[in-house]
């Protein structure tokens, strides 16, 4: 007898595909389909980030694949007028059309002025390698993306800086003190957001101690063992102070790691403040007080080099870079800081004092046969200190109170995540499995691992590198020793043409946006609009039209995340590696229900054929993918996403693993080792507490603009930490007292999230949602009472309205707003729309508000509140 | 007998409203209807005040005062304790929802079946979900009970990314919740009410 099985209609499965709730699309999902739909999606516990959980971004995925408010059919403008609340007249078209349009449009910037294209995206699970490759095969190098203005402009620099990583996170196992300054890591926000508020959840019920510095109860402070509310745009003068007093006061801090791995035993020479370098080599000296005498910092027999003491080399007087820091830091008295930040200064002396107890410098712990220094606290910060103008050295302020106590890169302290990456098999084989992992250095120093710049294409702080006159719109160059400057610059260059225009190129000719939107993200919608009104051509490839797809020429419909192939779906460079997680892991995101839209990545291939630059664009693929051997892309041929992926994973395993493979597991993973987990004590190079290479940059710089006639401020770049007020800071503000501060939901992402109709009614049941806030006996003093309808109102005049809730727990400084508020695409669910003030509308694109060393932007501008008459 | 319950631990519950959104994914509730929430309130005068998050279902309480007041035994209680309702003899009459104190019974609104979450036009999900609710009941939080028969945690509980659900046999001294009860300060809600609430909660 002979039977064959034909399966019937029904089904009840469950597939694994990776979450795309948040734009860091870190967790492995488990998606359930019954006949074909799906029907529940939930945490994958065999994934290291997730391990079966999600939060309610990932939960409500499920209504962005089915959302019947999708944009469908490729369209067209006819609507030449472009305007924030203007009909575009969009006709549907074919998307050969739409193609042939847009290609047309592209290919003539390419001819004529490549560095005429702008490519936003915040699809970060492409952009480690999509976006260079499609940018370098075009010829511009202009990118941002929907808010990055917002982003880790002055975090980054920093971590590349002290850690040699992209991004940390506090190492949960060990930590018993943490502190977060203007930071909800643990507390659903933040890279791989679910994996470290399920480690912190775990780290607090063993103890494990939680302060928070914000001007706001975050969700993080609510919960925390201490909330320290502060004065906006301080906390680096709080840092400071308490730096000053374990050192100067207390003694309290980890001497032994200051003098070996930091460049605090460095000679700075008294004369000009650079490194007392050996004329013979170069290199920079110490002084050994073992046998008296000035030796390179690599010499073998050097022994105890001195911290304190002044010193004779080569004819010249020198100092320990550490003797300078500790002068320095006297100036950042508790009692000062008080005045600037509003915490009492003997609550700075208890800050300080509680956390060098807890760092419990001498202690140690073995670990698989090593004895590593163990230092179970630490300093994490994020937005908060980020979106302000002098955020980079708040950062840097932050960075070395866990430097000081030798917290970085060791059990318990602040680790970089996927930079000492080392797959046991592949790791010769890409960067993402690890090639050329590990620490870099220059003069000693932690210089960035080559996966913490994205393999290469973000330029790291240091080693210095040459300041050439600006080469795209956003003025990178400027940065000398930031990351990347494009959030703001390329549109304050539109709106300060004294200081930009003839000496910034400029010429704006086409946009991408792809899945970002920086009109709503981003600063003040008018000056956005202006900004993209100048560009002939707007290319929008979305899954919905929002606020800045209304201005498009062409839009793209795309698939959601439960349509999409992807590898790397978690961002490799910035999650691979979770600090609070023992394992790397590369997650695949993969279709799990039958779609009619296109990937992002398809539709260019499909414009750059048609553009004529496929072949230029397969070769940038070949080397950001790093497609090797039989697995790189021929020039003439035409490759889609499916099989760059496949190429991708057979290229980065040696042909070891397929596509399928990686399917069946849903992810590559591997355990890390004690040296890639805590690096620290395994490399000898140090970190900076005296930024020597500042000068030489700031010098680069000044250079560099004074040659095109460009005024630039170059007073920051300083060796020794300092603090610098904020244009908010400081009298004379004239009845604009409040300073402005916002903040997320853990069940919002913006963008990701105001699509979505279940996440649009959690917001609209959420009391706090679209208030302004202000503390209540600061109203009270006011007249003004909950639920007043109020205007908020900026120094220039422009104003959000809305409901006033008051609150105990907001600084009285303070006028708080969510950053989701406020956005009116036409598209959006009616329970999202106009809801509450748009915080964005009171931020100014200008110098006053930039980030001269970061492209960061200031999010903390006075305000006024008043009753609405 | 075995008495299903839950401990929420409010010492690591960040707010972030993951219950209430696999909840809605998991059931597929209709809009505005809820059965796994997050109530917020402030606690303390400035500098020395914090948000308070509360999440709340039905509490599956040992003395229910929604099942007597059922005309058509429509509401019941399970023999292992959680309290649920038979559509089909549920007449929408209501009683239930004014006897529960805890506001955790909902009467699905005939048309919200058809409208959806798209003013009209039912999504594929949506059509897949709302087969389980009749229009004109009253319907509530189950435990998740088809996902409990078959061994698995209510979704909320499987979801919760700081672990702070705890899911078990109250009945049963060495069940995770009975411990955490056991050594730990907790509370019910409401409890002069006197329905003695399966849901209890660890002090944050």
């Amino acid at each position: 007898m002979t039977a064959s099985v034909k399966s019937g209609t029904w089904e009840d499965v469950e597939l694994k595909t990776t979450c795309y709730g948040c734009p860091a699309g870190t967790c492995g999902m488990l998606a359930r389909r019954v006949d074909g739909i799906v029907v529940a999606v939930r945490g994958d516990p065999e994934d290291p980030f997730s391990q079966g959980k999600l939060c309610a971004k990932g939960q409500a995925q499920l209504m962005m694949a089915y959302s019947k408010r999708r944009v469908t059919k490729p369209l067209k403008r006819t609507n030449p007028e472009k305007g924030i609340g203007v009909d575009p007249g969009w006709v549907e078209i074919s998307y050969d059309e739409a193609v042939a349009i847009t290609a047309e449009k592209v290919k003539h910037c390419r001819e004529v002025d490549p560095g005429g294209l702008v490519f936003a995206t915040s699809d970060f699970t492409t952009l480690p390698w999509f976006l260079p490759s499609l940018l370098i095969s075009f010829g511009s190098f202009n990118h941002t993306s929907g808010g990055r203005a917002f982003c880790g402009n002055n975090v980054h620099p920093v971590l590349q800086q002290v850690h040699g990583g992209f991004h940390v996170g506090p190492d949960f196992h060990f930590c018993n003190h943490l502190m977060l300054f203007g930071s909800n890591k643990g507390a659903m926000s933040n890279w791989a957001a679910v994996t470290a508020t399920l480690e912190m959840s775990r780290a607090r019920r063993r103890g494990m101690k939680l302060v928070v510095i914000d001007p706001w109860c975050s969700n993080a402070a609510s919960i925390a063992d201490e909330w320290v509310p502060i004065r906006p745009g301080t906390d680096g003068a709080l840092v400071m102070a308490m730096i000053n007093v374990m050192v100067n006061e207390l003694g309290m801090y980890d001497v032994e790691f200051v003098r070996n791995l930091s460049n605090g035993s460095y000679l700075i020479r008294d004369v000009d403040g650079h490194y007392a370098r050996d004329p013979a080599t170069g290199k920079p000296q110490l002084w050994d007080t073992a046998d008296q005498k000035a030796k390179v910092y690599d010499d073998p027999s050097l022994a105890v080099p001195a911290l304190e003491g002044s010193f004779v080399v080569d004819g010249e007087p020198c100092t320990p870079s550490f003797q300078l820091l500790r002068k320095h830091l006297t100036k950042f008295t508790p009692e000062s800081a008080a005045e600037i930040t509003t915490v009492p200064a003997h609550t700075i002396r208890r800050l300080a004092r509680e956390f060098a107890t807890a760092a419990s410098v001498g202690s140690t712990i073995e670990m698989d046969g090593h004895t590593l220094p163990l230092r179970p606290a630490c300093a994490h910060w994020y937005k908060g200190i980020s979106q302000h103008s002098q955020g980079f050295e708040q950062g840097l302020a932050i960075a070395m109170l866990n430097t000081i106590v030798g917290a970085v890169d060791v059990p318990g302290g602040l680790l970089a995540d996927t930079v000492y990456a080392h797959h046991p098999e592949f790791a010769e084989n890409s960067t993402w499995m690890g090639a050329g992992s590990g620490m870099r250095e220059r003069d000693g120093l932690v210089a960035a691992g080559k996966i913490a710049t994205y393999g290469d294409s973000f330029p790291a702080p240091f080693p210095m590198k040459d300041v050439p006159k600006p080469y795209n719109m956003s003025a990178d160059s400027l940065a000398a020793v930031g990351s990347y400057n494009s959030g703001l610059v390329s549109k304050v260059s539109v709106l300060e043409p004294k200081t930009f225009n003839d000496k910034v190129p400029h010429n704006p000719m086409v946009y991408v946006q792809v899945v970002s939107n920086d009109i709503l993200n981003e600063g003040n919608p008018k000056q956005q609009g202006d900004f993209h009104r100048k560009f002939g051509f707007q290319l929008s490839i979305v899954p919905n039209i929002d606020e800045t797809a209304e201005f498009a020429d062409i839009i793209f419909p795309t698939q959601t995340q439960l349509e999409r192939l992807d590898m790397g779906a978690n961002n490799i460079p910035d999650t691979m590696g979770s600090t609070a997680t023992n394992e790397y892991c590369i997650n695949l995101r993969q279709p799990v229900v039958p779609t009619d839209y296109k990937h992002n990545v398809d539709i260019w291939i499909d414009i750059a054929e048609k553009a004529g630059f496929l072949p230029a664009f397969n070769q940038t693929v070949n080397q950001f993918l790093e497609l090797k051997g039989e697995w790189a892309l021929e020039a003439g041929k035409k490759y889609d996403n499916k099989g760059l992926m496949e190429r991708w994973i057979r290229s980065m395993t040696a042909g070891k693993l397929s596509l399928e493979d990686v399917a069946k597991e849903g992810r590559i993973r591997w355990a890390k080792t004690v040296q890639e987990k805590y690096p620290r004590p395994f490399y000898k190079s140090r970190i900076p507490v005296y930024y020597e290479y500042f000068l030489e940059a700031g010098a680069r710089v000044k250079a560099t603009t004074d040659s095109i006639g460009m005024d630039w401020d170059v007073s920051r770049y300083k060796p020794l930490v300092d603090w610098y007020p904020a244009p908010g800071h400081g009298r004379g503000q004239n009845g604009y007292e409040l300073f402005a501060v916002s903040f997320k939901w853990p069940f919002l992402t913006s963008t990701f999230s105001n699509f979505n109709p279940w996440l649009a009614e959690l917001a609209q049941y959420h009391p706090y949602v679209g208030k302004i806030i202000l503390n209540r006996s600061y109203a009270e003093s006011q007249g003004l009472r909950e639920g007043d309808r109020v205007v908020a109102e900026n120094l220039r005049g422009r104003r959000v309205e809305g409901v006033l809730l008051l609150s105990e727990c907001i600084h009285p400084e303070c006028v708080g707003m969510d950053h989701h508020g406020g956005s009116w695409a036409k598209a959006l669910p009616p329970r999202r729309k106009n809801t509450g003030p748009h915080f964005g509308e009171l931020l100014d694109y200008d110098m006053k508000n930039l980030d001269i060393m970061d492209g960061a932007f200031e999010a903390s501008p006075k305000l006024r509140v008043t009753r609405m008459g | 007998m075995a008495r299903l319950g839950m401990v929420i631990d409010l010492k690591v519950c960040v707010g972030c409203h993951a219950c209430t959104a696999a909840c809605k994914a998991t059931n597929g509730t209709p809009p505005d209807i809820y059965f796994a929430r997050v109530h917020e309130r402030e606690v303390g005068v400035f500098p020395n005040a914090r948000r308070e998050f509360l999440p709340v279902l039905c509490n599956h309480c040992e003395d229910p005062p929604c099942v007597p007041v059922c005309p058509t035994g429509a509401s019941y209680k399970r023999e292992d304790g959680i309290v649920a309702v038979k559509s089909d003899l549920c007449i929408g009459c209501r009683s239930c929802a004014t006897s529960c104190p805890y506001e955790h019974r909902h009467y699905v609104k005939p048309g919200i079946l058809e409208t959806g979450y798209f003013n009209g036009e039912l999504t594929l999900y949506e059509k897949a979900k709302y087969n389980r609710w009749d229009s004109g009941t009253v319907i509530k939080c189950d435990f998740c009970m088809d996902r409990v028969d078959q061994g698995l945690q209510p979704a909320c509980v499987e979801t919760c990314p700081a672990e702070a659900r705890i899911f078990g046999d109250l009945a049963d001294p060495d069940s995770a919740p009975s411990k955490l009860l056991r050594e730990n300060e907790s509370f019910t809600l409401l409890p002069d009410a006197g329905t003695k609430p399966s849901v209890h909660y660890l002090k944050a």
